[in-house]
């Protein structure tokens, strides 16, 4: 088949097809892949935020002891300049992200290293809240133990050690979570964008 | 309706060969395709704002529907043995010459096989685009164009052959 032939038929060609919406309104909401992204992650932010608000009364809603409630506002507000700054740069990254109009290597290297970029903050963001969840679970437990009258020398060997086992499992299971979400929600359009840049390459 | 979107429309209802032929090389049903014309179109939309006329719309255009096409990882791509070209929308009433129109129909059905930047550079090869103007819209060398030309088109011509064509 003679391929320059075929451009006359190529140019000729019926576009009835395409149908022109009359208004921009009358266009769905954006399907791609980039878009969804987008979307994802700005529910994750609202929810995030939330979530971070209602951290503020926990000592109220557990009862927590009041002498414990300083430590608990001290890693409290650990956590609120952490999140702030991490959750001001993932509302920049998705305000920012666009197919940029540049040429497709260009466009695409963009958006990749941007991705890549987004889920390294993903990650150090999720293990910074690992400390904060940790004085959390120790505050409640001293509380509870002082709200009895005791107090941590009162806990038995046997107790003391479930309690690290319980510890290292929920750290385990907190980093390979986090892990595991990104690579699901993200790993995949981030390997096939990746396939497309390294087929871009010079041969 | 603002000028700028009233702007916007007149010139997607120009241009609007280039959604049918992005839609046709990427993707193989008429649902699909029409999917595609419409993210292409909201793509454009938003990065209308950032068009300064540097260059000529047209290409501007392609450089946006093929980003947006080569990104659009939607579905598992179908198996082209499984291929129905029958239920793409055929033009109507059109006075193509039999041959060329049987032609253009196995050369889309063809191009299914090829990868989403094979697909992009027969595209701007058909559009007439030189070795240097693909280069450029793909962000690679003038020689790595044509390298990447010459190997795509020869695969092409071998999955023509392989599904019984003779020229």
């Amino acid at each position: 088949m003679n391929l320059d032939e075929l451009k006359s038929a190529w140019d000729k060609e019926n576009t009835s097809d395409v149908s022109i919406p009359e208004t921009v309104r009358q266009l769905k909401n954006a399907q791609h892949p980039l878009d969804k992204l987008k979307r994802n992650m700005k529910n994750e932010w609202f929810l995030q935020l939330i979530s971070i608000i209602a951290l503020a009364f926990i000592p109220q809603l557990q009862n927590i002891h009041y002498s414990l409630w300083p430590f608990y506002y001290l890693a409290y507000s650990f956590l609120l300049i952490i999140s702030a700054y991490y959750l001001n740069r993932f509302r920049s990254f998705y305000k920012q992200i666009t197919h940029y109009s540049t040429d497709t290597k260009d466009s695409l290297t963009a958006i990749y290293h941007e991705f890549k970029l987004n889920i390294e903050r993903y990650h150090s963001f999720g293990f910074l809240l690992l400390p904060f969840g940790l004085a959390w679970i120790a505050i409640f437990i001293c509380s509870k133990l002082l709200n009895q009258g005791r107090n941590l020398e009162s806990i038995s060997n046997n107790t003391k050690i479930f309690l690290l086992v319980a510890v290292i499992v929920m750290i385990t299971v907190v980093v390979f979570g986090i892990l595991g979400w990104t690579k699901y929600y993200y790993g995949k359009y981030l390997k096939q964008l990746k396939a497309v840049l390294d087929e871009l390459k010079s041969d | 309706m603002e000028i700028k979107e009233k702007e916007f429309l007149a010139l997607m209802s120009t241009h609007k060969g280039i959604l049918h032929k992005v839609g046709r090389m990427y993707m193989d049903t008429a649902e699909d395709q029409e999917d595609l014309h419409q993210e292409i179109i909201i793509q454009l939309w938003k990065s209308y704002g950032n068009f300064k006329g540097e260059s000529e719309f047209s290409s501007w255009m392609y450089r946006v529907a093929v980003n947006t096409a080569i990104t659009y990882f939607k579905k598992e791509k179908r198996r082209s043995d499984t291929f129905a070209y029958e239920i793409v929308k055929e033009p109507v009433s059109e006075p193509y010459d039999t041959k060329k129109e049987e032609q253009l129909a196995l050369f889309y059905k063809a191009v299914q096989q090829l990868t989403a930047v094979e697909k992009a550079i027969i595209l701007y090869f058909m559009e007439g685009l030189s070795h240097k103007e693909i280069g450029s819209q793909l962000g690679i060398t003038e020689v790595n164009a044509r390298v990447k030309l010459n190997r795509t088109k020869e695969k092409l011509q071998d999955i023509i052959k392989k599904s019984g064509y003779e020229s």
